[in-house]
C-alpha cells in the first residue's frame, strides 16, 4: 500500500498541467473574467444573430433615444441602436487585440530566441534596438506609426502590436539565458539536436509561462492602445463601430447625452479589466513566486 | 558616482540617435512630401520641384538623416508646414506644459499611489486592502480618455464645479491630472503593495516592533526605505508614460501641449513637428530615466557603494581575519 502511495504522488508530481489548472481553478475573479472573455468572443462571433438592429440601421426620428425596453442603451445622433453598435464593435476589437499580441509574440519570440541563444553581436544588435524602441512612449510609437500608415484596421494592428514586440523579445531573452545553460540543453546538443529543435523542443517549451502572461496582459494594452488611437481619429474611423471610434464620434454630443460615450467607454473597460484579472490569474498560477 | 553619471549620459547618446533614425525613416516613407504639404494643390509640378531641391528633398535618404541631425545638433529640428514657424520653437512653446502635466499626474499617482499600497500592505486581506487592490484593477483597466469624458459629463456638465477645459486657473487643472494619474496612481499602488509586503516580513521589522517602537515609524522608518527602489522605478517609467499619455488628456480637455500639437500636425500631415516631438519627448523621457538611476544611488546605500572606491580600512583586515 505505501508502495503505491507512493506511485500516486509520483504521478501527481509529474501532471503539472492539472497543478496549474488547480490553481488557476481556485482562483474565482480570474475564472469569471475567463466567462466574461468567453461571452464576448461569442458576442462577436454571433453578432448577427445576437443584436437586435444592424449596425448601420439609420431612423433620424429615433436619434438620442435614452435607454428603454426597446433599445437598451439608447440610440445615437442618427438613430443607430447603440446596443448592436457595440455588439458588432467587439469583433473589431477583439481583432485588434488577438491579432497584434499574435504578431508581436511571434515577432518577440522570434528576436527573444535569436539575442538569447546566439548571443554577441545579435544579441548586442537586437537587445540595443529594443532599448531604441522602448525608449518612445508606446503610445507615441504606436501615434507615429499609425500616422506613417494611414487609418484602417490592418494598418492599426501594425500599429499596435510593434510597439508590444520588444517586452517579448526581453523576456524570451532573459527566460533563455536561464534555460540554455542547464544541462538537459547540453544533453541534448551533445546527441546531435540542431539549434532550431533545441530551442523549439526544449528551451522554448520552459519559457511559455512568462510569455503567456505577457500575451494576455498584451491583449489589455492593446485593445485599450487600438481604442485610443481610433479616438484620434488614427485608427478606424467611423462609421464603423469600433468602440473608440464611437466615443470619439459620440463626444460632440457629451454636454447633451451621456449614453453615446458612457456604453462604449464601458465595454471598452470592462473587456481590458477581464483581460488584465485573466492575466493576472494566469501569472498566479503559472508561477505563484511571480505574485504581485 | 561622477563616472557613472558621465556613462550613463554618453549610454543614452546611442538611444537617441537610434529613436531619431526610427521615426526620420518612418516619416520619410510616408506618402506626401513637404513641397506638397507647404505649396497645396494649386502649383505646378515643376513648382513643387524647385521647392524640393531647395529643400534638399531630392537629396538620397541617408544624406537627408545626416542633414536633419545636424539641424538637430544645433537645435534646428526644421520648420512647421502649417505655421512655417521654427519646429523648436513651436515645441518649447508647449512643453512646458505637457511636462507640468506629466509632473503633476505623477506627483498625484506617488501620494495616493504609494499612501494606499503602505495602508494595502500592512492591513493585507482587510476590506481596505480588498478595495484597494479592486481600485488598482479598475485602475489599469480604465481607459484614461474614457475617464477624461465622463468626468467632464459629471463634475463639468451636471454639477458644473469645475470647468471641462483648458487651463488657465488651478481649477481647470484638476480633471486632466485624474484622469492622467489614474492608470498611473493604480500601477504605483500595485507595486507599493506588492514591495511593502515583502519587506514587513523581513526579521529586522519583526525586530524593530520587539523593540516596542511605534507601528508608523517602523512603516516609515524601517520598512519604507527599503521598498523603495522598486517604487522609485515604476514612478520613473510612469512619468514617460504620462509624457506620452499626455495626447489624449491634452485632446479630450482641449490643452495646448505637445500631445495635443502632434495629433494636430499628424492630421494636417505636418511631420517635421510629429518627428521632433517625438524625439523630444524621448529625450526628457531618458533625462528622467537618468535621474531616477541617480536617485538609486541616493535611497539605497549598497548601489551608492559600488560607485565609491573601497578605502582599505582596517575592517576590512578584521573581516579577513574573521573569514579565515
Amino acid at each position: 500500500m505505501p508502495e503505491k502511495t507512493q506511485a500516486e504522488i509520483v504521478i501527481k508530481k509529474q501532471s503539472q498541467m492539472k497543478e496549474i489548472m488547480g490553481r488557476f481553478a481556485k482562483n474565482k475573479m480570474a475564472i469569471l473574467s475567463l466567462g466574461v472573455i468567453v461571452l464576448l468572443i461569442l458576442m462577436a462571433i454571433f453578432a448577427e444573430q445576437i443584436a437586435p438592429y444592424g449596425p448601420d440601421d439609420q431612423d433620424l426620428s429615433r436619434q438620442f433615444t435614452y435607454p428603454c425596453k426597446e433599445f437598451l442603451f439608447g440610440t445615437d445622433d442618427y438613430g443607430r441602436d447603440i446596443l448592436s453598435r457595440l455588439i458588432y464593435g467587439s469583433r473589431y476589437s477583439l481583432a485588434v487585440g488577438l491579432i497584434s499580441v499574435s504578431f508581436s509574440c511571434l515577432a518577440g519570440v522570434v528576436l527573444g530566441c535569436i539575442a538569447g541563444f546566439y548571443g554577441q553581436l545579435a544579441d548586442n544588435i537586437i537587445m540595443r534596438i529594443v532599448d531604441v524602441v522602448l525608449a518612445i512612449p508606446n503610445i507615441l510609437l504606436a501615434l507615429s506609426i499609425a500616422a506613417a500608415l494611414g487609418p484602417g484596421l490592418g494598418n492599426l494592428i501594425v500599429a499596435v502590436g510593434i510597439g508590444a514586440i520588444p517586452g517579448y523579445a526581453r523576456i524570451v531573452r532573459a527566460s533563455i539565458l536561464s534555460v540554455k545553460q542547464m544541462e538537459y540543453i547540453e544533453a541534448a546538443r551533445s546527441i546531435g539536436a540542431s539549434d532550431f529543435r533545441l530551442i523549439v523542443k526544449h528551451i522554448l517549451p520552459n519559457c511559455l509561462a512568462p510569455i503567456i502572461v505577457q500575451a494576455t496582459m498584451s491583449i489589455a494594452i492593446a485593445i485599450l492602445s487600438a481604442a485610443s488611437l481610433s479616438f484620434l481619429g488614427l485608427g478606424i474611423t467611423p462609421p464603423t463601430p469600433e468602440w473608440g471610434s464611437m466615443l470619439s464620434a459620440g463626444r460632440a454630443y457629451i454636454r447633451d447625452f451621456w449614453p453615446v460615450v458612457t456604453f462604449p467607454g464601458m465595454m471598452i473597460m470592462i473587456t481590458v479589466f477581464a483581460f488584465n484579472i485573466l492575466g493576472d490569474g494566469l501569472r498566479d498560477a503559472l508561477d505563484p513566486k511571480l505574485k504581485v | 558616482m561622477l563616472r557613472f553619471i558621465g556613462k550613463r549620459i554618453l549610454m543614452m547618446i546611442p538611444v537617441l540617435l537610434g529613436v531619431s533614425l526610427i521615426i526620420f525613416t518612418m516619416m520619410y516613407f510616408t506618402p506626401g512630401d513637404a513641397a506638397d504639404m507647404l505649396l497645396g494643390d494649386s502649383a505646378t509640378i515643376e513648382q513643387k520641384e524647385q521647392l524640393r531641391n531647395d529643400l534638399k528633398l531630392n537629396e538620397p535618404y541617408l544624406v537627408q538623416y545626416i542633414n536633419y541631425m545636424k539641424g538637430v545638433l544645433c537645435g534646428n529640428l526644421g520648420t512647421s508646414y502649417s505655421t512655417k514657424r521654427p519646429v523648436t520653437e513651436e515645441l518649447l512653446d508647449r512643453f512646458p506644459t505637457t511636462v507640468k502635466l506629466a509632473g503633476a499626474g505623477v506627483l498625484l499617482s506617488l501620494c495616493f499611489g504609494v499612501t494606499m499600497g503602505i495602508i494595502s500592505a500592512t492591513k493585507q486581506y482587510s476590506i481596505f486592502d480588498n478595495l484597494a487592490t479592486s481600485f488598482s484593477l479598475l485602475g489599469v483597466s480604465i481607459p484614461n480618455f474614457w475617464l477624461a469624458l465622463m468626468l467632464i459629463i459629471i463634475f463639468a456638465v451636471n454639477w458644473k464645479i469645475l470647468p471641462p477645459s483648458g487651463l488657465s486657473t488651478p481649477l481647470h487643472w484638476i480633471l486632466p491630472i485624474i484622469s492622467l494619474g489614474m492608470n498611473s496612481t493604480a500601477t504605483i499602488m500595485r507595486m507599493t503593495r506588492s514591495s511593502m509586503l515583502e519587506v514587513v516580513r523581513q526579521d529586522y521589522i519583526r525586530t524593530a516592533r520587539a523593540k516596542g517602537q511605534k507601528e508608523l515609524f517602523v512603516i516609515l522608518r524601517h520598512a519604507l526605505p527599503n521598498a523603495l527602489i522598486p517604487i522609485i522605478t515604476v514612478a520613473g517609467l510612469q512619468f514617460g508614460r504620462l509624457m506620452g499619455g499626455a495626447v489624449m488628456a491634452e485632446t479630450v480637455f482641449s490643452i495646448a501641449g505637445i500631445g495635443k500639437l502632434m495629433v494636430d500636425a499628424i492630421k494636417l500631415q505636418n511631420y517635421p513637428i510629429v518627428q521632433g516631438g517625438v524625439l523630444l519627448i524621448a529625450f526628457s523621457t531618458s533625462i528622467v530615466n537618468l535621474i531616477i538611476d541617480i536617485l538609486y544611488a541616493f535611497v539605497d546605500p549598497r548601489i551608492r557603494s559600488q560607485y565609491i572606491k573601497p578605502k582599505k580600512t582596517q575592517t576590512a583586515g578584521k573581516g579577513a581575519v574573521t573569514n579565515a
